[in-house]
């Protein structure tokens, strides 16, 4: 027993932290971003890698269905907070420490090892058709299911549809699987759902909308600067430019909590904004003619240059605003990889989705 | 000839991966600190690689909803294996735990189970982002190998054998990463690749939420990242047995210059793959192809005519 609870100990020192947090909640979840970064944490990319849970900001309904799935796939040793404000946010990592290390309080809170009935994550986009008894709150998902039918009336063990048949691009008969996107994913636009028709990596339908946006006017958007900054962060992360992108979340950090003088700001963003450019590497994965990605480079210089214009005091130009419709004809054909490019790239900001008819392609 | 070890070595082999892959895990973390702009402290990084393993060990398994455990759990048993075996013709020192006749071919054929591993733990997990995993890993697995390939068979007939301690003979005087430099730079390359790390870490990437690997956890993901690691351990040390001279060197002994010629080519592969963003495969399929595969077969002809030239291949 004391083995066990020495182990827990130094096992909980750093733990991988997974932050979800609906519209509105970006300077919150920035404020625990930096706090994760300041004690050396790991942000998590999976519930399966998760030790800590912070759920930022007051998530409407859908959202806390959506969080209570991704709780029920996290692995013990684990601990959930929920972070409401700035002030909270050190004690709150504190405790979760102090939970990890509780083995009576693990012991009781573990969820059951290895059953049939435990729903998939919605992060790792597994299927969204079940008819799960054990979960009352479902509705979240069957609600805007937009009429797919799946093939055959066939299920497979553990509530899992399968998959319809549908012709590709090159007119093959391939399979097509309806997955929804967000709103946990790294790297992805809070509170932003994207219903997708996928055939191997390609995406063959696209409807985005955002998740509980009773509350839209009460919204609190970051700053141009900030919000610029964080869109900048999340394509280099994407790209798997991992210093670059931990560069960008600290100036948004420097921007939206001080810490740093705006000359030493507008220096580190000039640093950062010729590295990018002067990356042919980055140039070269960027730009290809398919799926948009040679506009992805752009923007980002883009994105760097307004938060410049920003941080230097001048009025930074309103983010352009991209209406959902307009994503969603760009992430038609589009693979995966791109696809998460030009998501990070739009940044869409909350908006009600427009009423459009279900049969988008007819994929019924 | 046969110059294998004793038998006892091979209970030392794993260890002795299993140490250098703490070590470069823990030098990654400090060059990812320097890179973010946050520095790690020695301490934090030096200890990083066990407090992770212990994350792990404690931490709950996972299953998959309606998901092929059996496929799952053979995948991810595979990868340390065949990083292990890889490693067992990499001479440490200036002999190797099994002196294979082709230990060239062997090691290869190692390397090539790390395919079906990814791809089986991506399809095993029922999950749409780790069956992408899966397939980037294959396509990538198919971008490399060619160049990979030739790169290996450059050592072999620079040296006129597949036995690799007949290639490390073969240098006693002149590394051959003088004479094969493409070879050399497609072999390390190809390292990455194969233990999809760094910069050819697309199968396990963000963008999908960890791919192959997202939904593993406890113990599976361990066993799992391990192999990864090993894996590129042994692919590293294999590099100084074909291109760098093995054993051969000046005041050390031999053992001592295989450790610090393997330390050396990690220390590149880790600061260069912080210092690049991911390659993605679509595009590296393209330069394989076009640039390296007709680039490595170059190599080959022209050690192959110096072998010629210098008295006729036997």
């Amino acid at each position: 027993m004391d083995l066990r609870n020495a182990l827990l100990r130094v096992a909980a020192r750093r733990p991988h932290v997974l932050i979800i947090g609906g519209i509105g909640t970006d300077r919150l979840r920035a404020r625990v971003e930096q706090e994760v970064g300041r004690r050396h944490w790991t942000n998590a990319m999976a519930p399966a890698d998760t030790d800590v849970l912070v759920v930022v900001g007051q998530p409407g309904r859908e959202l806390r269905a959506v969080v209570d799935d991704v709780w029920a796939t996290v692995p013990a040793p684990r601990a959930r907070l929920d972070v409401r404000n700035e002030d909270e946010v050190t004690t709150a990592l504190d405790d979760a420490v102090t939970v990890l290390q509780d083995l009576s309080a693990q012991r009781a809170g573990a969820p059951r090892d290895g059953l049939r009935s435990e729903r998939p994550s919605v992060l790792s986009g597994a299927h969204d058709e079940h008819d799960d008894s054990s979960h009352e709150q479902g509705s979240g998902h069957e609600d805007h299911d937009g009429g797919h039918h799946h093939g055959g009336g066939m299920e497979l063990p553990g509530g899992l549809a399968m998959a319809d048949l549908g012709d590709d691009r090159d007119g093959l008969a391939l399979d097509q699987l309806h997955v929804p996107l967000g709103p946990v994913l790294p790297e992805w636009p809070s509170g932003l759902v994207v219903d997708v028709v996928l055939q191997g990596d390609v995406i063959q339908e696209a409807r985005s909308r955002f998740v509980d946006l009773d509350d839209l006017d009460a919204t609190e958007r970051l700053p141009a600067a900030a919000r610029a900054l964080e869109s900048a962060a999340r394509v280099l992360a994407l790209a798997g430019w991992d210093g670059p992108a931990a560069r960008a979340r600290g100036l948004r950090d420097a921007v939206l909590f001080g810490g740093g003088s705006s000359a030493g700001v507008l220096e580190e963003l000039d640093d950062l904004r010729r590295r990018v450019r002067r990356s042919r590497l980055l140039r070269w994965m960027l730009r290809s003619a398919e799926g948009g990605r040679s506009e992805v480079l752009g923007a980002l210089d883009d994105k760097l240059l307004s938060a410049r214009a920003a941080v230097a005091g001048g009025r930074g130009e309103a983010p352009v605003a991209v209406d959902l419709a307009a994503l969603d004809a760009r992430l038609v054909g589009a693979e995966f990889a791109a696809a998460r490019l030009i998501v990070a790239v739009a940044d869409p900001l909350p908006q009600p989705a427009l009423t459009r008819p279900t049969d988008l392609g007819g994929a019924s | 000839m046969s110059v294998a070890l004793p038998l006892g070595w091979s209970v030392l082999l794993p260890v002795l991966l299993l140490a250098v892959a703490w070590a470069a895990v823990a030098a990654d973390a400090v060059v990812a600190g320097r890179a973010a702009g946050r520095p790690v402290p020695w301490t934090v990084a030096a200890a990083l690689p066990g407090r992770e393993a212990l994350r792990l060990l404690v931490g709950q398994r996972r299953r998959a909803v309606a998901g092929d455990e059996l496929l799952r759990g053979v995948g991810g048993a595979v990868l340390p294996i065949a990083a292990l075996l890889a490693a067992v013709v990499v001479p440490l020192g200036l002999r190797p735990v099994a002196d294979l006749g082709a230990g060239i071919v062997w090691f290869n054929a190692m390397e090539v189970f790390a395919w079906a591993a990814v791809w089986l733990v991506g399809w095993g997990a029922n999950s749409t982002l780790s069956l992408i995993g899966g397939y980037r890993f294959v396509a990538q697995g198919l971008a490399w190998e060619l160049p990979h390939m030739f790169a290996l068979i450059t050592a072999a007939v620079g040296a006129q054998s597949l036995r690799v301690t007949d290639v490390v003979a073969a240098q006693q005087d002149l590394w051959f990463v003088v004479i094969m430099p493409v070879a050399f730079v497609a072999f390390l390359l190809s390292v990455a690749a194969m233990a999809f790390w760094g910069p050819f870490g697309a199968p396990l990437d963000r963008d999908i939420a960890g791919g192959a690997a997202a939904e593993l956890g406890g113990v599976d993901r361990l066993v799992f990242m391990t192999g990864r690691w090993l894996l590129l351990v042994a692919a590293a040390a294999m590099a100084v047995p074909l291109f760098l001279g093995g054993g051969h060197g000046p005041w050390l002994p031999a053992w001592a210059w295989v450790l610090v010629k393997t330390l050396a080519v990690l220390a590149a592969l880790v600061a260069l793959r912080h210092r690049i963003p991911t390659i993605r495969m679509e595009r590296w399929t393209e330069f394989s192809l076009v640039v390296l595969t007709p680039a490595t077969i170059a190599q080959a002809l022209v050690v192959t005519l110096v072998g010629l030239g210098e008295g006729g291949l036997s």
